[in-house]
This record gives C-alpha cells, structure tokens and sequence, in this order.
C-alpha cells in the first residue's frame, strides 16, 4: 500500500526514508538503528539519516518544561523538513512528535502547520513496515521463544498493537508467547523513574514477573526506554531473559552477534 | 480532610514499605479491575455509551448556570431546600446550622467524596451531632481513626484481621476471620443507629434537573435508609452532578456501575425527589440539599473543564499502576489515582499540590477506562506545564533541563554506523551543521589500548597541530566502562570542552570490520565513535575530521557477545 504522502514518487522505485535514531538509541544502543536500517533496506526503502537530530524533546515536554521541549521540537522539524516518510524504532518518541508537537505549537499557527505535517509523515517501524510496505513475512533467521511488551505509547498513543505480534508470528524460527498484561506499564515513564524510583521499580518488578512466567528467553517491545528499563532490573538480578528490541529480532541478529539464549 | 499532597514521594515510599497495606492493595485493585473488564466485554455498547455519556456531560458543563438554576427549581418545589457554598468553610457552617435548626444529636451518613472535600464530620461535631458512618468500609475507617483510601472502596487497605481486632476493641465483639460475621456485626451494630438518627446525611451520583431529584448508586442500602428512616436528609452534592434530564440517568447508569465494581447494575439506586408527600410510606419531611462550588465553578471557566464529567467510578484507579503500588492515602487528600493527581490541585491550588502531577508514568490506562472519556494524562502533562509556568518547580529540576536542552539542542548523533555512512558515500554533504563545526571521528582498539591512553593521546597531538586554538582544546572528562543494563560490551569515552560536555562516543568492541576509515586503516579489532566537536586541527592517525561540506566514511562496529560471568559479578554469586 502507498499512503497519500508518497504521491509524486516513482512507485516502482525506492521508497526514501529517513530514519529518526532517537536519542536513546543513540546514547545506548545504536545497533537498534542499525538493525533498523537493515530492515528497511530489505523491504525497499533507501534510508537518510539526518545527522543534526538529537532528542525530539519528550523528557522535557513530560516533566512539564515546555520551553526547552520547544527548543527540541524546531530542531527536530528542521533536521526533518524534508519529504517523504520518517521511520523510527520507538512508538514514544513518534506519538511524541504526533501528539505532542501540536500542543508545543497550539499558539503558533506557521509551526503547528509544520508539526501537524511531520507528525503526519512518521510512523513507528513496525507500523511502517505493516500499514505501509504491507509486509507479512520480515524474513528473519532470528531463533528463540520470544515474549512482547506493548510499550504504552506505541499501544494507546499510536494505536499500534498488531502489526508487531504479527512481525514476530512471522519469523519462522520465533516461537511468540504472549505475557499476561502485557500493556501494563513497565514503570519507566521517563522522568517518573528517576522521580519515584521507588515506585517505578516496583512497577518493574510485576512486569519480569509476568515475562518471566512466560518461559521466554527473549523479552521486546518497540521502545527502547521500556527495554532499557526492564533490561536494567533483569541485568541487577540476573534472570535467564534477555531484553531485544524488535528491531534486532526482526534484522534477525541472534547468529550473528552469537548471543545464547 | 488533611492534605499532605506535596508529600506524595514521602508516602508513596512509606506505602511500599508497608507489607499488608501491599496484599491489600493488590488483591482489591485486581479484582476490581478483572470485574469491570469483564464487564464492559459484555456490553457491546460501551464505547457509543462512553461517548454519549461524554457528551451530556460536556453540554452540562457548557451550560452549568441554566441546569443548575433548573435543578433547583424543581427540587424546590418539591419541597427540598437548597443551599449553595462557595467555598468548604461556607459548606460547614451552613451544614452545622441545618443541624443546630433541625435539633439534631445523631446523623447516619452514607458515603460521600465531597462531605470528605469539606470536612462535614468535623462540623457536624462541631455543631453537638454525632456522625456515623453508615457504609461499611466508611465505618470501619471511621472506627480505625483514618480516611479513605479509595473513592469506591474506602477500607481497601485494610484485611480482614485488622477490622475483626477494631471490631473487638471498640464494637466489643469477639474475633473473627468471616467476612460474614464481620458483616453481621456492623449490621447490629448500625441497625439501631439508623433507627434513632435524626438526619441522614448523603452525597448524590447526579442530580436530575428536569425533576429536581438526587441520586444514590449504593450497594449495602444503607444510603436508602438513611434517607428515608430520619427525619431530615442532608444531600451533600458537587454542583458538576447535574445531569439535564430523568430521561439521560440509564446512560449513566449503564455506565458506573460497570466502571466501579464491574456490575451490571449495583444493589440499589436511589432516586430522591423532594419531601415526603401525603401518601408517601416513607421518605424524610425535611430535606436539605447542599451544592457545593468549591472551586468547581473556577475549573468550569479554564482549560481544564472536563475534568468536571467525572462520575467517581473508580476505575482509573484501579487499573492505575501508580495507584495500585502506592493506595490512595499517598497522595495525601481526598481524591487519588489519576482523578486525583488532576483535580486535586486544580480544587486546593496547585502550589498545596504540585507533586501530584508527576505521580504518574502517562501510559495512558485511565484515558483507556475513564467512562466519560476525560482526558487524564493530557490533563497531567497540562498540569505539569503549569507547575513550570508557577514557578513551583525545584531550580535543580529547570537547571537540568536547560543543561539538556543546551547541549542536545548543539549536538547531533553520536554514533553511526555503516549503512548510513553509505547513504553519505553517494554524495549526501556531511551534516556539519554549520561551516566551521567539525566532526571528530575516533577509532579506539580497544583490545591493545587503554582507551584513556589512546585518546588522550590523540588529543594531545591535536593540540600541538593546533596550537592557535587552545581556547577550544577538547579536554577527557571521564573514561568508564558501561557494565549492566545493556551487556552490549559498550566502552564510553566522554569527549568535551571544559565548560561545555558535548557527547558520549561509543566504542563497540567489536570482530573485524566491513568498512573502513577515511583515514585508511582498518582496525583489527576496532569500534568506531565519534562527536560533534568544533575544534581545529587535521587529521592524524586513527582518527578523522570532517568539515562542512565533506564525505563521511566509517568503520563499522559490531559487537561482541556478552560476557556475563564477567560484567555481572551478582549473577554470578546467585549461580554459585
């Protein structure tokens, strides 16, 4: 399927994308967007990366700090003013360029213009890769039973809660099993963690629980942050699971980076 | 009621603590939960029920002043008086004198949010009545000395055991682990108190305009008897309760009790229309019913109004994952959970509550319940900015955020891999962002090379060849190996200016590379990393610059497979 915004383009040609890395990514686990990358080649696309992006500004706009996530918001406009689709491994930091940049901008009218239109134009990969490219096979050789975190903003703010179990059901070698509550917060919440650690770890805890009953040895979610907090509980107890972003599985990273379950 | 809203960190800690208070909590909160959805995946219609309930609600809202004027019109003339307080002082003293007048010693009350918004027990005392709590968890906190800690559950942290000891110490009934008996105790108990009260006091789930009546959702049908059984009933009531007509209630209705307990439909519902008429066999002779603005009407003109649809069902706190870790006395007033993290400090002002909007991770599950779609986390987030725009926010808290904004607003990605850099080998510019900034491009092999000692000395060579611009000498902050969260074998070097630390490079040990540098050699075993760093000087050895204007190469990084026994000593502790 073609969406509306790739009008004007050579239908049987490359679909150009570019690639928002997120800052997270960026800071910690920059094979998430290469792993990306390799995903998007395999299915067409020619992938930019925009050099001058940083943070789409959501831990400032969450806490409530709205001028410093103003300041985020125009730079991440600038870095991607350019047409055609932006893909980014992360559902919170897409729903934060979607739901968020228009309340940033409410007041200016040439800026929410721009927010609303680049908002339009990003997609979470899974949800690209599904709603846009219309894949059903992500032709991955990863191996190993897997488990699924719905990341709260991927879920309930973009709304993307298929298109990632049906990546995963896809890959021969993955054997999926659904965690019970699975789109229950895994404690994270950005600022929150670091505000009422306390909380927010008891908050995790419930979350391995409920991985760990699976028999998984994989746990992915398409944020990073969920990942980055659950792997950080994981890794302090050391429990047999491994958090993977599904990105990875879906590069199919398990052989070559020779990881054992 | 007490607030101690601002202390919402502190409590929430305590109630982690708190071991019984946690068994409580879960087992309640879960059940609630399991019960409401299955519920509402019984009803088909919940989402065009929601939505129309949301709409009423938001017509009500938009034209509070004519439903109002209308709801005491016809409640008037059937015979209620009506009274409104503008503030919570306002609704005591109006409350102790409609007691003081009507003679009264002893009142029943059944639950009400809203006489716990204006301490009514407080001034009922006050005024030489004795309260009693007629509703079996308000009961037992009553007799427990404590408040509420659920809108709809308000003993939710208590167990059994702790009500059987109340029970003995002030009922002096023996100790029991049925929940029956209990049950059956506070009948008893409670049974001659209704029948020698003289006012029952309740609050009201809506009050219907075209008819003038208040109504009760309850389910112990101690809010039926209380307003018929004594001679006076006292409706304490918020004035956003007000629903147009008799005809929109079984949407509501459809909805609250399904939200709340999962129910189809609770025990009793109560409609009260006015005084007992002649040939009525029960109902009160005097009625009183008391509006209570506090703050509403202020909520109503600013860009939180819908917070007023609320119906207090409950149901955000029970899925709320804040709520269910902590219970509702952390948040240290009347309301908690998501509802009360936005609408206490929009009714008590929000520097008295300014901690609560960050009692919440924002995913989202109370927008996913709220029967009457309110919009809590943008609420949140909302509230959160005013925090910021009152100046109500720790200076530490906006220094960090500058500090992030500054530097992250500078800066540009850190690392990049290949695919990219080939994106850039087919003539892409380079993405120096201005002329003049330069990219520091840094191989560090990490196998044969303390990376301190290779970067430092890449450095210093840097700031011989560049003498003239000692100013902007890059200086190594820091060195640390990432050991845990990630296991991804990551080693950061921290490169920056004195005054201005610009970024984390990332050297990812790593097997051979498929790349190769611009400086033309491939490392063995190599990682890659570099930042934006506007520095002068030419290349030198392992490590490139990139001008404006210029092509990127890179090396590539992969990494190496975790070592655990050697980056997790605990785990390994737990193995042996």
């Amino acid at each position: 399927m073609r969406m509306p915004y790739t009008t004007g383009m050579d239908p049987k040609g490359p679909i150009p994308v570019s690639l928002f890395f997120t800052c997270l990514a960026d800071a910690f686990s920059p094979g998430v967007c290469t792993a990306t990358v390799e995903v998007l080649e395999r299915f067409g696309a020619t992938v930019r990366v925009p050099l001058s992006q940083t943070c789409c500004g959501q831990p400032a706009f969450n806490s409530g700090n709205r001028k410093e996530a103003r300041a985020m918001a125009r730079k991440f406009l600038l870095s991607f003013a350019d047409d055609g689709p932006i893909v980014t491994p992360s559902g919170s930091c897409a729903a934060m360029v979607k739901h968020g940049y228009p309340v940033l901008f409410r007041d200016e009218p040439r800026m929410l213009d721009r927010a609303r239109a680049v908002g339009d134009r990003i997609f979470e990969l899974s949800q690209f890769l599904v709603d846009v490219l219309g894949v059903t096979d992500p032709k991955s050789d990863f191996s190993g039973k897997v488990t699924y975190h719905d990341s709260c903003h991927l879920r309930r703010g973009l709304g993307v809660v298929e298109a990632p179990r049906k990546l995963l059901r896809a890959v021969p070698g993955v054997e999926f099993v659904e965690m019970e509550e699975s789109d229950r917060c895994c404690g994270f919440g950005g600022v929150f963690s670091v505000k009422h650690p306390q909380i927010s770890c008891r908050m995790t805890e419930r979350k391995l629980e409920r991985i760990l009953a699976t028999g998984a040895s994989y746990v992915t979610s398409g944020d990073l942050g969920c990942l980055l907090n659950i792997g950080g509980l994981i890794s302090r107890i050391g429990y047999p699971v491994k958090p993977i972003h599904l990105a990875e599985i879906l590069a199919g990273k398990t052989d070559r980076r020779g990881d054992a379950a | 009621m007490e607030l101690n809203a601002n202390a919402f960190g502190r409590n929430a800690r305590k109630a982690l603590l708190d071991k019984k208070l946690q068994g409580a909590l879960g087992r309640a909160t879960e059940r609630f939960q399991t019960h409401r959805d299955a519920a509402i995946a019984e009803f088909p219609e919940f989402e065009a029920t929601r939505e129309r309930a949301s709409r009423i609600k938001r017509d009500v809202l938009d034209h509070l002043d004519t439903y109002l004027a209308r709801f005491i019109e016809e409640a008037e003339k059937r015979g209620a008086i009506v009274h409104v307080a503008r503030n919570a002082a306002q609704a005591r003293e109006i409350a102790a004198r409609i007691a003081r007048d009507e003679g009264v010693t002893l009142a029943v009350k059944s639950k009400s949010m809203a006489s716990e918004e204006i301490s009514l027990n407080e001034a009922l005392q006050g005024a030489g009545v004795t309260v009693v709590e007629s509703d079996l968890g308000e009961y037992i906190v009553q007799l427990a000395g404590e408040t509420p800690s659920h809108i709809i559950a308000p003993a939710v942290h208590k167990t059994r055991e702790e009500i059987s000891r109340l029970f003995e110490r002030h009922l002096g009934e023996p100790r029991t682990d049925s929940i029956p008996e209990l049950v059956g105790m506070a009948r008893k108990h409670l049974r001659g108190k209704f029948l020698s009260a003289g006012m029952g006091v309740s609050g009201g789930n809506f009050l219907v305009a075209d008819t003038g009546s208040v109504v009760l959702v309850t389910n112990e049908g101690n809010g039926r008897m209380g307003t018929v059984l004594p001679r006076v009933h006292l409706a304490v009531v918020g004035i956003e309760k007000v629903i147009p007509r008799m005809a929109d209630l079984p949407t509501f209705l459809r909805l609250l009790p399904r939200s709340a307990t999962g129910q189809a439909i609770s025990s009793y519902v109560s409609i009260v229309t006015g005084t007992r008429r002649a040939g009525d066999p029960e109902g009160p002779d005097r009625m009183h019913i008391l509006l209570l603005d506090c703050g509403r009407s202020a909520i109503l003109e600013g860009k939180y109004r819908e917070v007023l649809k609320c119906l207090r069902c409950g149901a955000c706190l029970n899925t709320c994952p804040v709520y269910q870790s902590v219970g509702g006395h952390a948040y240290g007033w009347v309301y908690s959970g998501p509802i009360g993290a936005v609408l206490t400090p929009l009714l008590v002002g929000l520097p008295e509550a300014a901690a609560l909007p960050d009692a919440s991770t924002l995913c989202g599950a109370c927008a996913d319940v709220c029967p009457v779609k309110i919009p809590l986390p943008d609420f949140l987030l909302e509230l959160r900015s005013d925090v910021r725009e009152q100046g109500l926010k720790t200076p530490g808290e906006i220094a960090a955020m500058k500090g992030y904004a500054g530097v992250m607003q500078r800066a540009g990605l850190l690392e990049h891999d290949h695919l990219f850099a080939e994106d850039h080998q087919r003539g892409n510019r380079a993405d120096a962002e201005v002329p003049g900034q330069r990219l520091l491009l840094v191989g560090v092999d990490l196998d044969e090379l303390d990376v301190r000692v290779l970067v430092g000395d890449l450095l210093e060579h840097r700031r011989e060849a560049a003498a003239g611009a000692a100013p902007r000498r890059p200086e190594i902050h820091q060195h640390r190996s990432r050991r845990g969260a990630l296991d991804d074998g990551l080693h950061e070097v921290l490169v920056g200016r004195d005054d201005l630390v610009r970024a984390v490079c990332h050297g990812g040990i790593s097997g051979a590379g498929r790349g190769f540098s611009a400086a033309g050699r491939l490392p063995a075993r190599g990682g890659l990393g570099y930042t934006r760093a506007p520095i002068a000087g030419e290349a030198h050895g392992n490590f490139t610059e990139i001008q404006h204007g210029s092509q990127l190469r890179y090396w590539i990084a992969r990494r190496r497979p975790v070592r655990r026994e050697r980056h997790c000593p605990r785990a390994v502790d737990r193995q042996g």
